[in-house]
């Protein structure tokens, strides 16, 4: 009863939230300076006053600007985002086609980053100042100083080219005309190293969130409750402690969902992977308005969709906050 | 037959900065169905002494003299794997916060749950049954509702009911209660004493009760134990140790305690104060660590510790100086 009403009011906060996204992406892209009939017509090889004209016009791009953000508003509630420049498909199916890339690699980024964030953070957490908490310290030290861009370029290097184990460039290997099993292998080998340099910056800090955290939660009353119980210590560990000290882990992974699927942009041009970020890097180069725009508009609603589920996660993890709203 | 005998406790706190001696000589021993006080001000290595009878104490501190024996057995040489299953079977203990000592993040059923699946082979529903017989027996109603209540959901008086439930699930022989009701109001604390004293009466377990309230060992105690700096300052029956105290030490505490009359309006008078604070315990020297504070101080206590010597038959005092009343 009172999920349904949560839900039901964070929808409600959802479309107006993106309704603002949408006007706010418009006007800034209509600001920027450029006109995309110039590169329409750059792409045709040339045109005329007239065929500039014919152009603006077959795009709504002569009218005046609140009437072409009020089309493209209604237009969107009806599940349009109108048509590429410049791959001359409607932007939702350019980007549906390139979306399942994209969270692939998000999600596994993610899912390592918070596992094996949480797994080092425990195991640095077990004797602070010994060897595995200090080796933790520097690696994550070391991932989270490393500009994204900058350590893809070096795992290219490392294990495309000292060491080639890995694909360093797209999302299979066309030449192999896999199917089935071997494809999701192959595919699996390919998201090897984007994944791991998307999550390295995130695993590195939610393994230091998480052993400041264990460190804290260990001196809480109700683990030595749990020791004056009989429980192991790896019980108390585990279960009574890590299950406390994870809530920061949630709530900074619902928090940087937005900034992983940035980071997509950077690690997908990197490895030439064909998501959402490499489209939307082609289409700002090639001044592709509305594709543009529909990849924002898909973002900010997957980052709104992060944050609910966060919280439905937060819920589950921690009674405390079911008594609220 | 005593269930319990701490025989030349010494528990010392090493760290980089030296050696503390926390616990320094303690014996005691407490028989079934007895409540043994230990009273102190805070400092006074009350609680390290119940937690070295637990074989919980914090890193660094640990027991370096004397023997801990439950029902004959020596605790103190015993592998952690037994430690373990004494703790919460045969001696369990409560603490101080109930606000604090019960993890927020499971219901206090499961909690209580869990030690019984730690000691006895009880299957799920016996288990069940038992949880709500158990919080039954502490004395809250609608037990099939409160044990999926979380601890956030429950007073202070009702999370020390349940801390009470969980210590005496498998029928300890010892229960140790670290200042139990400190953090409750006064209502409340009257309403723990006296289910703690049905509760005995009821399984007869021998009760450690740590206290600094002299009113709480006249209600609860049979004997008590006077600790001050680590050391024992006097011990006696209750009866005799409250009405004719021959330490110093122990007559200010007496003091401490107000005394309500009504018509007479309350002076200053009616409540005294021990001048001072307890020293820090790596500043004593070799004299009696309360001579600084003493009104009948003179040079030979503060050149030597006086030894522990019969006032009357079990009734012992620490002190040059003491008198008999």
């Amino acid at each position: 009863m009172g999920l349904i009403w949560l839900i039901g009011k964070r929808l409600l906060y959802a479309v107006a939230l993106i309704t603002a996204v949408l006007v706010l992406n418009f006007s800034l892209l209509h600001l920027a300076p450029g006109d995309p009939a110039d590169v329409i017509a750059g792409e045709m090889g040339g045109a005329t006053a007239e065929l500039l004209a014919e152009i603006r016009a077959l795009y709504g791009l002569d009218k005046p600007f609140l009437v072409q953000l009020g089309l493209y508003l209604q237009r969107a509630y009806q599940g349009d985002l109108g048509m590429s420049f410049y791959y001359n498909l409607p932007v939702v199916d350019l980007i549906l086609q390139r979306l399942p890339a994209t969270m692939l690699l998000v999600f596994t980024a993610l899912s390592f980053a918070t596992v094996g964030g949480t797994v080092l953070g425990v195991l640095a957490a077990r004797k602070p100042g010994g060897f595995t908490s200090s080796m933790v310290t520097l690696l994550s030290l070391v991932g989270y100083a490393a500009p994204i861009f900058w350590t893809g370029l070096m795992l290219i290097i490392l294990f495309g080219v000292v060491i080639p184990i890995f694909p360093i460039s797209g999302l299979y290997n066309v030449a192999k005309m896999a199917t089935g099993l071997s494809r999701a292998v192959d595919i699996a080998h390919h998201l090897v190293l984007p994944s791991f340099t998307l999550g390295v910056v995130y695993l590195a800090l939610y393994s230091r969130l998480t052993r400041a955290s264990m460190l804290e939660v260990m001196q809480a009353d109700y683990v030595r409750t749990a020791r004056a119980k009989g429980a192991r210590e790896r019980t108390v560990y585990l279960r009574h402690a890590l299950r406390n000290a994870i809530l920061p882990v949630v709530t900074m992974a619902g928090l940087q969902f937005g900034s992983l699927i940035s980071g997509a942009v950077l690690v997908e041009t990197v490895f030439n992977w064909p998501g959402l970020g490499t489209l939307v890097f082609e289409s700002v180069i090639a001044r592709d308005y509305p594709t543009v725009l529909g990849v924002l508009f898909f973002s900010a609603t997957l980052v709104i969709a992060a944050n609910l589920v966060t919280d439905l996660v937060y819920r589950m993890i921690d009674p405390r906050i079911r008594l609220q709203d | 037959m005593s269930v319990l005998k701490v025989d030349h406790l010494c528990v010392d706190y090493r760290s980089r900065a030296g050696h503390i001696r926390l616990v320094d000589d303690i014996s005691f021993d407490i028989q079934p169905n007895k409540t043994l006080a230990i009273v102190g001000e805070s400092g006074c290595g009350k609680s390290m002494t119940a937690l070295a009878m637990m074989r919980l104490l914090p890193d660094g501190a640990t027991i370096t003299k004397g023997v801990i024996t439950l029902e004959g057995d020596s605790l103190t040489d015993l592998p952690e794997a037994q430690m373990r299953d004494i703790r919460g079977a045969s001696m369990s203990m409560i603490f101080q916060e109930p606000m604090t000592s019960l993890n927020p993040v499971f219901s206090v059923g499961e909690q209580i749950a869990e030690v019984l699946r730690l000691h006895t082979d009880l299957d799920k529903q016996q288990i069940r049954e038992k949880v709500q017989a158990l919080i039954r027996s502490v004395g809250i109603s609608d037990a099939g509702q409160r044990s999926s209540a979380y601890p956030h959901e429950l007073s202070g008086g009702m999370r020390q009911r349940i801390m009470i439930a969980m210590a005496l699930a498998c029928s300890p022989k010892v229960l140790i209660a670290d200042e139990p009701t400190t953090a409750l109001d006064v209502t409340v604390q009257a309403q723990i004493f006296s289910l703690l004293r049905d509760l005995q009466a009821r399984t007869s377990t021998a009760i450690v009760l740590i206290t600094h309230d002299m009113g709480v060992v006249a209600e609860m105690a049979d004997d008590i134990i006077v600790m001050y700096a680590g050391r024992l300052a006097e011990r006696g029956s209750v009866e005799t140790v409250l009405s004719r105290p021959a330490h110093p030490y122990t007559r200010g505490l007496i003091d401490c305690v107000p005394h309500l009359q009504l018509g007479s309006n309350i002076s200053h008078k009616s409540v005294t104060e021990i001048p001072g604070v307890v020293p820090a315990l790596e500043t004593i020297g070799a004299g009696c660590p309360f001579a600084s504070r003493c009104g009948l101080s003179e040079e030979r206590c503060e050149a030597a510790m006086p030894e522990l010597s019969e006032v009357r038959p079990s009734h012992q005092v620490a002190c040059w100086n003491y008198q008999e009343t």
